[in-house]
């Protein structure tokens, strides 16, 4: 079954090249939505029925780790699965993600085979 | 540049350029520095630093404007001929900035709880007031399309 992804990155060339390298795996995924801020992923998660949130941690407005924080809250949400894929590489960023439930951690720069890999470990956890 | 920091830097840097670009950045030696006296064409000034410290801790990168549209071409992987808008150009220059300066910091303070900033980019044009006045370290790096420069102010 097709599943939907949302991309929060407030990079618009690094949201493009997230999509672009899972259209290529060969997923079945329904319909790619973007945010360029945790804020308006919030709006996103609000409007769409969303099954995998891909997200930055270094962005405007709301970063992604207060963004995933509000996600965890929503009764609805809160059992999404989240892979940050960011430049921020402390032990304490990983250790907060990790708090947070979050499913990878994946830093960039990365290689395509990488996010491939642990989209598959996800979809094969949730089958 | 103290050898060590002029290696992570450098390291970094052709990491983000072969990782994300399959592009080859060559450091040019510190001797040889002297030899580069001017910095033709345009370039994107990336800029991006370290939240929540006393010092300031900034690093900027300068890419030859051409290079800046090869990397842009190549990470939105563009297939057809509209080319890459401005837009593009500058977020790319932010994305780098961005690689750049979290990976110098994770390679140096991986326990740190240090944060980044919200890059900023621009197109410039000479950039030799910003290299020769900067008074911080930085280094030089050959590229197919010009030299490119990043600097990083310690703080």
């Amino acid at each position: 079954m097709a599943f939907n992804v949302l991309i929060v990155d407030d990079s618009m060339a690094m949201r493009s090249v997230i999509r672009k390298v899972i259209s290529i795996s060969g997923f079945d995924v329904g319909t790619f939505f973007e945010a360029g801020n945790g804020k308006e992923a919030l709006k996103v998660l609000n409007e769409q029925w969303i099954d995998l949130v891909l997200s930055d941690i270094n962005m405007p407005e709301m970063d992604g780790l207060t963004f995933v924080k509000k996600m965890r809250e929503h009764d609805i949400y809160k059992n999404i699965p989240v892979v940050m894929i960011t430049t921020e590489g402390s032990q304490a960023c990983i250790d907060e993600a990790m708090s947070l439930g979050v499913k990878g951690y994946i830093q960039k720069p990365f290689m395509p085979e990488v996010i491939k890999e642990k989209l598959e470990e996800i979809m094969e956890k949730t089958r | 540049m103290n050898p060590a920091d002029r290696n992570v830097l450098t390291v970094v840097v052709q990491e983000v350029f072969e990782t994300m670009f399959f592009t080859f950045v060559d450091p040019i030696g510190e001797d040889e520095m002297g030899q580069v006296t001017s910095f033709p064409g345009r370039y994107f000034h990336g800029q991006i630093g370290v939240k929540g410290e006393d010092r300031k801790r900034v690093l900027d990168i300068f890419i030859p404007e051409e290079m800046t549209g090869s990397l842009t071409e190549t990470l939105l992987r563009k297939e057809d001929d509209k080319g890459v808008s401005k837009e593009e150009l500058i977020d790319t220059t932010k994305e780098i900035a961005n690689m750049v300066l979290g990976n110098i910091l994770n390679k140096t303070n991986k326990e740190g709880t240090q944060r980044l900033t919200t890059p900023t980019a621009e197109l410039v044009g000479d950039i030799s007031p910003f290299v020769k006045d900067s008074g911080v370290e930085h280094i030089y790096f050959e590229t197919d399309w010009g030299i490119m420069v990043v600097l990083f102010d310690r703080g």
